[in-house]
């Protein structure tokens, strides 16, 4: 787990989660009636990613502190 | 063209207002992967918030920190919210994409007993950090 194998997937495990989550939030608007015009859509989409990408690289910056030398 | 859910020859109003038409369920479904992914959205926060703080816990570190009855309940709380969320999930794809009735019924049914029997046994694995060390 500590070494870069086991980061590089705990990183891809940590997107996926970020990304089904943002995109569930995403859903959750649509339901609600909001972007329903195709380029808002690709919009929420686009920025959907952006997010998971963003959240994902927080999660890793905030935890690095707590990760002394891969244990 | 009438479509075969809108034959009324033989139904009542009730048992049309129950017939549902080909998705033979109505909104339950639906509502239930709603209310499991809203559910579920502070618990992931919280779990992924606490997993960066446990970065480089070692097995003792971790269990005491699980065996802390606010944690160990949020964690089973989690494992509910997610499972239920992944079960109906799950169901969505094999209704869609399987298209043989009977391996369909035979893959709902074994993806169902999988994941309650997953789900059991990571509540139980919880339980045992926290009552028994």
């Amino acid at each position: 787990m500590g070494g870069w194998l086991g980061k590089t997937v705990l990183m891809g495990l940590t997107f996926t989660v970020f990304y089904h989550l943002c995109n569930g939030i995403r859903h959750l608007c649509w339901d609600m009636g909001y972007f329903f015009t195709i380029e808002n859509a690709y919009r929420a989409g686009y920025i959907v990613i952006f997010a998971s990408i963003v959240l994902t690289l927080l999660s890793w910056h905030l935890a690095c502190p707590y990760m002394s030398g891969g244990k | 063209m009438k479509l075969k859910w809108e034959d009324k020859g033989f139904k009542s109003p009730l048992a049309r207002a129950k017939g549902l038409g080909a998705g033979h369920d109505g909104t339950g479904h639906w509502m239930k992967q709603r209310v499991t992914s809203v559910a579920s959205l502070p618990l992931v926060l919280w779990l992924v918030w606490s997993l960066v703080h446990l970065g480089a816990a070692d097995y003792a570190e971790f269990t005491s920190w699980l065996a802390r009855p606010v944690n160990a309940i949020l964690m089973i709380l989690f494992v509910i919210a997610v499972f239920t969320h992944a079960i109906l999930g799950a169901q969505v794809v094999i209704e869609d994409y399987v298209h043989s009735e009977g391996f369909k019924f035979a893959k709902l049914t074994a993806m169902k007993l999988f994941y309650y029997a997953a789900a059991v046994t990571c509540i139980f694995s919880v339980l045992k950090v926290a009552f028994a060390g």
